[in-house]
């Protein structure tokens, strides 16, 4: 790592520990980071006060943790996926992934009843990975000459994708009973329990793409400069398809479809390294992070009492974003190396 | 809109040969050129819309027979009918026919100007841009009344943030359309914004009728909106011959005699007028204008689609997506840009696997 990444990375990591701080210390209620703080610590008086230990315990504390889950999960598989496709628009949710996995899900609760935590994941598990297959086969079917089609593409699969879950969800009214607690694309309601859950399979699913790390830094050079270094470019690419296909899974089970993350924190981590793989996913997830609880911390203090849907923010931000890496023909950068 | 190159052949005197497939129709020196497939095809159209909306007008709670609806349309049949067939159902047919109608029209003249399928004012954010005014007006500045006649601002700020994002729309393929999917995803979201500063129970209806909904649709918005577009269609028919021209290119245009700034910029008011009108009837209910052009291109067989036939188009996939919801969906209510959303979305895979060979 670079001097100057090195820097730009503990001043993540601080910048992270503040926004962790502030996550936990605003929202509904009255009780501010000194109580929250000393409820944390085991202060003997705070702890007895039920209100403040109901607040901590299943509102800001859950809510914080699925942040730093959700935002490592959306930057890594945003990462994961360009690598992938060699497209530095990719991205789960522009991609249509996010509306496949949260369509497999509708179904599953529609008609298999799903409740559990586990259920949740398997069922966008299931969306994701083949949503993922969709659009790589689909992004093979248009062609690579153009990394906008495959935005294209994704602006279809998404639009079918939401349009089915949709029509189920508003044809079924018990369906969307339950469904409102899992609050299309917020942390508002995430639970302890859920995330609780995901972290084992956050945690395989980093571990793998650590492992693809040297892989795929060296595939950039091409398949055929790779196999001759001893690399198999399809097995590497599964294991990425496999890990994108996690992360996806995760971030959907515990907050449902949250856009535009993966793709700003991927891109700024391309712009502060763009060719060590190892050193460009720990920003990814760093910025993930930053990013996700940031919008978080925006979305329940913009508009008090009521409180913003985080991908608005994300989408706000965002937007002008990709407009800009569009307009500036940034997304060709990776298409020089083929 | 007819080939030019026809029409100068006419010109030359009462003996020249009719291309073929046309029918000619003369009063005193002026000449009109029909293509003979144009109008079956607009007949057969029209025939569509008409028992399609027979059909419309049959389906749903409280039974009626079709022969009953035509009764109570020539005014016959029971009070109940009546108020069933006029009050309830035939309001929302003709929302659905009027905004379909606008938003083929408005779609046709967007892909011909920039000679680009997939730019349409749905997929560049126009649309989104008017329902965002709407929003806006509706939730802090006329409260209680619908602003349909503030959507055409917010088309046309949407247009103009598009154009200074894009300095040459038409040349630029994929990228502008790419561009154009960014507008609309911020348009959107500052439209959710503003929704959020509310209380949910206040909004219900409108977020239903920002999903593209035509429930409840009574006849205050359809009207006027309907009678503004048809003030608009003489403007649109005196520039559509020169719109045929430009798909000649620009420099043949011009030398044909063709203002071509001119008749650009004209006709890119009209598209957004005219998508703006039709968002404000029943919200942005996406890929009807995409797919209406399609849908008339294949149908007469022709590269330049006729307006007409395009807005046609336009109004019969509108009312049978909005017709299909009813059937599958009932008892419940599902907002009808749901399912334009779930068969755009094939139409668009479908075109871009269609276009793989196009490397721009």
């Amino acid at each position: 790592m670079l001097r100057y990444q090195a820097q730009l990375f503990w001043l993540g990591v601080l910048l992270l520990i503040l926004l962790i701080s502030l996550s936990l210390a605003t929202g509904a209620g009255v009780y501010g980071g000194r109580e929250v703080a000393g409820f944390l610590l085991g202060d003997p008086a705070l702890v007895a006060d039920e209100k403040l230990a109901m607040i901590v315990n299943t509102l800001r504390l859950p809510r914080t943790l699925a942040a730093l889950v959700v935002g490592v999960c959306l930057a890594l598989a945003a990462s994961m996926l360009q690598s992938a496709t060699r497209n530095p628009l990719a991205e789960p949710g522009l991609l249509g992934v996010n509306a496949g996995a949260v369509f497999a899900l509708v179904i599953g609760l529609t008609y298999f009843g799903v409740e559990s935590a586990y259920g949740y994941l398997l069922w966008s598990g299931m969306g994701a990975l083949l949503g993922n297959l969709i659009v790589l086969g689909l992004g093979l079917m248009v062609g690579r000459s153009n990394p906008l089609k495959l935005i294209l593409v994704g602006v279809a699969l998404s639009a079918t994708f939401g349009g089915l879950s949709n029509f189920l969800l508003l044809s079924n009214k018990v369906v969307l009973e339950q469904f409102r607690f899992w609050n299309l694309g917020s942390l508002a309601a995430s639970s302890l329990e859920s995330v609780l859950t995901v972290i084992p399979f956050a945690l395989a699913a980093l571990l793998l793409t650590l492992a693809l790390c040297r892989q795929l830094t060296l595939m950039q050079m091409g398949d055929n400069q790779a196999q001759a270094l001893g690399i198999r470019p399809t097995r590497v690419r599964i294991g990425v398809l496999l890990a994108a296909t996690l992360f996806t899974a995760c971030a959907i089970a515990i907050a449902g479809p949250i856009g535009f993350v993966g793709f700003l924190a991927a891109y700024c981590a391309r712009l502060v390294e763009p060719v060590r793989l190892a050193i460009q996913v720990s920003f990814s997830a760093l910025f993930g992070v930053l990013f996700l609880l940031g919008a978080d911390i925006l979305a329940r203090w913009l508009l008090q009492p009521f409180e913003l849907p985080n991908g608005v923010i994300l989408a706000l931000i965002g937007a002008p974003v990709l407009i800009l890496v569009v307009r500036s023909g940034g997304f060709r950068s990776l298409l020089a190396v083929k | 809109m007819n080939n030019p190159m026809n029409d100068t052949l006419t010109g030359t005197g009462p003996e020249t040969r009719l291309p073929t497939g046309t029918l000619c129709l003369r009063l005193g020196r002026r000449t009109l050129l029909l293509e003979r497939r144009a109008w079956l095809t607009t007949l057969g159209l029209v025939l569509a819309l008409t028992l399609l909306s027979l059909l419309a007008l049959t389906l749903g709670s409280g039974k009626i027979t079709m022969m009953g609806v035509i009764q109570t349309l020539l005014g016959e049949g029971s009070r109940l009918d009546q108020v069933t067939v006029f009050k309830i159902r035939l309001p929302r047919i003709v929302a659905v026919l009027v905004a379909g109608a606008a938003m083929g029209l408005s779609g046709c003249l967007v892909q011909t100007l920039v000679r680009n399928r997939l730019a349409t004012p749905d997929m560049i954010g126009v649309n989104e841009g008017a329902s965002l005014a709407i929003i806006i007006f509706s939730l802090y500045l006329t409260l209680g009344s619908w602003p349909w006649w503030a959507a055409p601002f917010g088309a046309l700020f949407a247009a103009l943030v598009l154009y200074a994002l894009c300095n040459k729309p038409g040349e630029q393929g994929y990228l502008f359309v790419v561009i154009g999917i960014g507008v609309s995803e911020l348009m959107n979201a500052i439209g959710q914004f503003a929704m959020s500063t509310q209380s949910l129970v206040h909004l219900t209806s409108l977020y239903l009728w920002n999903m593209g909904n035509f429930v409840g649709q009574g006849y205050g918005t359809v009207v006027p909106v309907g009678i503004l577009i048809l003030l608009i269609c003489p403007w649109v028919v005196y520039l559509s011959r020169a719109l045929g021209v430009l798909r000649l290119g620009s420099v043949t245009a011009r030398t044909l005699g063709v203002n071509v700034n001119r008749v650009q910029l004209g006709v890119l008011a009209q598209a957004i007028i005219v998508a703006a009108l039709g968002t404000a009837i029943g919200g942005p209910v996406v890929f009807i204008a995409m797919a209406a052009p399609i849908l008339a291109s294949w149908l007469s067989r022709d590269r330049i689609v006729p307006l007409w036939i395009a807005a046609l188009c336009g109004a019969l996939m509108l009312l049978a997506s909005d017709t299909l919801v009813r059937v599958l969906a009932s008892p419940h209510e599902v907002a009808t840009g749901i399912m334009t959303r779930i068969l755009g979305g094939l139409l668009l895979l479908f075109i871009l696997i269609k276009d793989r060979q196009r490397a721009d």
